[in-house]
């Protein structure tokens, strides 16, 4: 049966897109969606039942990764609960309470939602505190301001869901940014030069420093190099910060979509 | 970690901001404007790369654009480091390795289809437009977005494809859209925070001095002012070119000069004020837009000192203006395929033959739609005292429609295109705008079918991309071929010529890749240092 199952999921992400979009949802939009507290539910409804084929956070396993919009979108609100409750295919159907259908909803649109089209927990004013105190500018630039080890931030609310900026903080190694791996290099000269990998090949390596100077060394000149695996982020936020810094964090990153209002 | 934290943050070196003095000081190593310089010259002053070695040209990288189909972009260079745009995109390579440094994707543009001609820089921002009339400035280190403003609406027919123009404290744009019914206009924006400064509509507004020039459709009139503009910074003036009249194909509905379609307007750069215009083609029918580059040039013309803009114009003739006053002093031909007009008269209007408009079933006419020239770049050399200009000799099959015009919906009352046995042929040309005369000329293989311009160095040399997709290049005083590389796509783009780290470098976009080249050097065998993983 769990054969049959992790077979047929891809095969209904395909029938869920042929759908196409209904506008039913935009019109309908049921006050779950977009609130955190509901969201929470949610995520722990989907935790205990859907994760055990989708993940547990939605990543994907034997079934699809519902993180990934291009399984369910531009499906509509009301489709998407339909769905969950009604099953289809050999996705069996939820069979919950109204309320917990449409809490689920709600959770798998949070997941691929920028954050900044989102209500998060958290004073982004205050957050705005936490960042310049906790260190943070010493890495991230926000419109135009701050160091250049870390990926510039300015967007931040456009790119991210606030599910994975809010991982992002607390667990930076779980996906280093590509063009952001730490580097060490000692130079044939002596020279020792520390910074984040923009690209690299066996000819030559590019290491941004943290004020943004760019360098370009060819590989001959380079006498060792020494690649991080792990992030230049401290892993320690979630001991350096309190919940309420965090989420006042995550809702001011939230915040960040340069030229775009709300 | 604290102590690599704070090491990192302290890692030496600056990483120079672009000035405004550094962009009048005009193309060394850096590339650092569409055109090169203000002045349009197209023309660098690196001198490694000679008549006498060019010949050793070998390609020393390639970055393809993922998305790309047809590049229009002409790429700036600042520091190393190499700027190029697509379609709401913009690309940081190094320019010595070719290698991706950092790539921006608009996220909010409402539209796609369409092309990109290059971005600007000043300080630490990269500008760029979006196809749907937005300025965006990034964050040139990293390519963060720092502000997005919007200049212009779609919901009106308009688009934005132009590189923009950085001057000092401003950031110079106009638009697109002249061909289904639009407003020219060209904007200043606050470079810091890109704040509105001005906006300059290059059609009146009903009531407004010109006004009677149009009709019914003043509102859609076009005159559109898609290519980036050049700048004179001693007089604070701004030469920007506009478009065609809409509808292209007929003018029964707006008998009149359609002022300041087809033009080439100077304007105030602190306040956007009209100080001239001169009209090439008044009441143009044959989508003969102005867009080509006004050349910003001090010679003596006739006994006497002046200040001149040369322009290159899509109607067949190149001009000679007195950019101050923007009087007419001379017209001379640009291809001999020209059959609309017997001459231009002492006020600079054209002498039309009767019989060339557009007509329902069909009339031929020299030059074809895409013009005896177009947005193609153009370069001068002071030492010649040549311009050398990408021409097209081509008659197209002119058709109109007395159809009611509908603004925004792919209308242009007629079109036009060559007959199958009257196929175009590209020629780089080199004139002496002064005297008129044509000095040489390059003839290309192809089938009409590129976009692509010249750039020259002080040296002697000019690169010119071909209707064939080579980059070829050629002796700049007599048009002798000296190289050529097979980019294997067409070529719509115009090359630049840049320095890193000491060593020469020119470039141009094929159809999807960017490419880069040197003088040839041997390629020494790379040790592989030791690699530790952390």
């Amino acid at each position: 049966m769990i054969r049959h199952i992790f077979w047929l999921l891809p095969a209904l992400s395909i029938s869920i897109w042929a759908q196409h979009e209904t506008k039913e949802g935009e019109k309908a939009k049921h006050p779950f969606i977009g609130n955190v507290a509901e969201i929470e539910k949610g995520r722990q409804l989907f935790a205990n039942g859907c994760g055990g084929c989708h993940g547990p956070e939605g990543g994907g396993g034997r079934g699809p990764n519902v993180q990934d919009r291009g399984v369910w979108h531009p499906m509509g609100d009301p489709d998407m609960y339909r769905l969950i409750q009604k099953g289809q295919g050999l996705m069996p159907g939820a069979n919950l309470a109204e309320d917990d259908g449409w809490r689920l909803v709600a959770y798998v649109r949070s997941l691929t939602t920028p954050a900044f089209e989102m209500k998060a927990p958290g004073d982004a004013a205050a957050g705005k505190a936490v960042y310049a105190g906790s260190g943070c500018a010493n890495c991230h630039t926000i419109q135009g301001a701050g160091g250049k080890l870390g990926p510039d931030l300015s967007n931040a609310g456009l790119k991210l869901p606030l599910p994975k900026l809010r991982k992002a903080i607390l667990d930076p190694d779980d996906a280093i940014a590509e063009g952001y791996q730490g580097v060490e290099i000692v130079m044939r000269s002596g020279e020792r030069i520390r910074g984040v990998v923009k690209n690299r090949t066996n000819y030559t390596v590019q290491v941004q420093l943290g004020n943004g100077t760019l360098r370009l060394l060819d590989m001959g000149s380079v006498e060792q190099m020494t690649l991080r695996q792990t992030t230049l982020m401290p892993v320690d936020y979630t001991k350096r910060l309190s919940k309420a810094d965090i989420d006042n964090l995550v809702a001011f990153l939230a915040q960040q979509a340069a030229g775009v209002s709300k | 970690m604290r102590r690599i934290l704070a090491g990192l943050s302290l890692a030496a070196g600056l990483f120079a901001q672009v000035k405004y003095e550094d962009i009048v000081k005009g193309p060394g190593a850096n590339w650092l404007t569409y055109a090169g310089n203000y002045e349009g010259l197209g023309l660098s002053s690196l001198e490694q790369i000679t008549t006498a070695n060019a010949s050793t040209l070998t390609a020393k990288w390639s970055f393809t654009v993922p998305e790309a189909s047809g590049l229009r972009t002409r790429p700036i260079v600042h520091d190393g480091v190499m700027y190029l745009t697509n379609s709401n995109e913009v690309y940081a390579l190094d320019a010595r390795s070719g290698r991706l440094i950092w790539k921006y994707t608009d996220l909010k543009a409402e539209k796609k289809d369409a092309t990109n001609r290059g971005a600007a820089i000043l300080g630490d921002k990269v500008y760029f437009s979006t196809v749907d009339v937005h300025l965006v400035a990034l964050d040139r280190r990293t390519g963060g977005l720092i502000w997005r403003k919007k200049y212009g609406d779609i919901k009106k027919g308009e688009f934005a494809t132009s590189a923009p123009l950085a001057i000092n404290g401003l950031i110079i744009v106009g638009n697109g859209g002249g061909d289904v019914g639009m407003r020219g206009a060209v904007t200043a924006l606050d470079a810091e925070t890109g704040e509105e400064r001005w906006k300059t509509y290059t059609v009146p507004a009903k009531g407004e001095k010109g006004a009677e020039t149009w009709g019914e459709y003043i509102e859609w009139g076009g005159a559109a002012t898609w290519l980036s503009g050049t700048y004179d910074p001693a007089l604070n003036t701004l030469y920007w070119t506009t478009g065609n009249p809409w509808p292209d194909f007929y003018d029964g509905d707006r008998k009149g000069d359609n002022l300041y379609s087809c033009s080439l307007i100077a304007l105030d750069a602190t306040t956007g004020k009209m100080k001239w215009y001169f009209q090439f083609t008044p009441q143009d029918t044959h989508d003969w837009d102005a867009q080509s580059w006004p050349v910003l040039v001090d010679l003596p013309y006739e006994g006497k000192m002046r200040k001149l803009v040369f322009h290159a114009n899509r109607n067949g003739y190149l001009y000679v203006l007195d950019r101050v006053t923007g009087q007419y002093l001379k017209a001379s031909k640009l291809v001999d395929k020209l059959d609309w007009s017997t001459g231009i008269d002492a006020k600079g209007r054209p002498m039309k033959v009767k019989g060339k408009d557009p007509t329902p079933n069909g009339n031929r006419v020299c030059p074809g739609v895409r013009g005896a020239t177009n947005w193609m770049s153009q370069s001068y050399n002071p030492a010649t005292g040549l311009l050398a200009v990408v021409t097209l000799e081509q008659c197209d099959v002119f058709t109109s429609s007395e159809q009611k015009p509908e603004p925004m919906k792919n209308f242009a009352a007629g079109g036009a295109g060559p007959r199958p046995k009257d196929a175009g042929q590209f020629f780089l040309r080199a004139f002496n705008p002064i005297t008129g005369r044509k000095v040489w000329e390059y003839p290309m293989t192809g089938k009409a079918n590129m976009w692509a311009g010249a750039v020259g160095t002080k040296t002697g040399v000019i690169f010119v991309g071909d209707d064939d997709g080579h980059l070829v290049a050629v002796d700049g005083k007599t048009g002798q071929h000296l190289w050529h590389y097979q980019t294997g796509d067409d070529v719509f783009a115009s090359p630049i010529v840049y320095a890193a780290e000491g060593k020469q470098y020119v470039a141009i976009a094929s159809s999807k890749t960017i490419f880069s080249f040197g003088l040839f050097e041997p390629v020494k065998s790379v040790p592989l240092p030791a690699i530790k993983i952390q």
